[in-house]
């Protein structure tokens, strides 16, 4: 018969539960976190995972890589370097990849000098998987449809002003509507599933 | 002239959408939080809430979390004991000799 293998007896903590410790963030607020990791993962290969996402942004905090300007909260700060994380990711992706397109402007004698230049727009594959995205998102607020409109205009970057005079919601209905919206967002960020 | 109109890729109308998401998730309420766990059947004033999987601890499981799996410590081990005590002359010989022994009772067919 095999042997069981020894228990573990070391116990190594998450960078959220340092981070909890060292009182940078409280629990509602890793709450906050988790909801805005599992929303800047989405778009990213399924190898990337929300959590690892998170714990890395933690990481960068308790390691001080990254400083946190006077005057932002914590949950602020690491929502933007999840942001951050999300773009060095495509960042790398297309290095590593040399880019789905270049343009090659090149030297008449010298092969030294010949430059190529990556496009920085989005590759077919990362289009049509924000694409997707996009339809997943509108998938969850599919029974409201002035969510829908509202989803709309973020997309074309316009203002809560300019959603409103476009949709011709009032200011009630618009705020009730971010409400009615905030509280799916919600719901989806703190579900147990992987991604 | 027709003027060709350029659809935008869908990627920076994502980004922008999942901005304004998490900027609306920043200033979120505890309220609203509760309100959301509650319908989810969560409790996040409990540590070990089903909120918290990948957070404070892992959403995925594994065997390493609960036993000591490396398996270089036990070839370190294995190591370690081969270059501490090297098998002695009388260890080889006795081996060598159950091995000769299981042997010899195969050559004897008529032996029970």
């Amino acid at each position: 018969m095999r042997p069981i293998p020894p228990l573990v007896d070391k116990r190594i903590l998450t960078p959220a539960q340092t981070a909890l410790a060292l009182e940078l963030v409280d629990q509602m607020d890793l709450l906050r976190l988790k909801s805005i990791a599992r929303l800047y993962v989405r778009g990213l290969p399924p190898e990337i995972a929300w959590d690892d996402l998170l714990q890395e942004a933690l990481t960068r905090v308790i390691s001080g890589s990254r400083r946190r300007p006077e005057g932002v909260t914590t949950v602020a700060f690491v929502a933007g370097i999840l942001r951050s994380l999300r773009t060095e990711y495509w960042r790398r992706v297309t290095r590593e990849s040399g880019g789905h397109g270049k343009l090659r402007i090149d030297h008449e004698n010298d092969e030294s000098l010949a430059l190529d230049l990556p496009d920085p727009a989005a590759g077919p594959e990362r289009a049509l998987s924000a694409r997707q995205e996009l339809d997943a998102i509108k998938q969850l607020f599919a029974a409201d449809p002035v969510a829908l409109k509202i989803i709309d205009g973020l997309g074309e970057g316009l203002s809560a002003d300019q959603i409103r005079c476009s949709t011709g919601l009032s200011k009630t209905d618009y705020d009730s509507a971010r409400r009615r919206m905030r509280r799916i967002l919600l719901r989806e960020g703190l579900t147990c599933e992987p991604k | 002239m027709r003027t060709k109109v350029k659809k935008e890729s869908s990627e920076p109308a994502l980004m922008r959408v999942l901005d304004a998401f998490a900027r609306e998730l920043v200033d979120v309420s505890d309220e609203e939080i509760l309100d959301a766990a509650q319908a989810l059947g969560m409790d996040p004033r409990v540590r070990e809430s089903a909120a918290y999987a990948g957070v404070i601890y892992p959403s995925r499981w594994q065997l390493s979390d609960f036993f000591d799996l490396d398996p270089r410590k036990a070839l370190q081990a294995t190591a370690r004991q081969i270059a501490g005590n090297p098998p002695t002359e009388q260890q080889d010989k006795s081996r060598r000799s159950k091995r000769s022994g299981i042997s010899v009772e195969k050559k004897t067919p008529g032996r029970k």
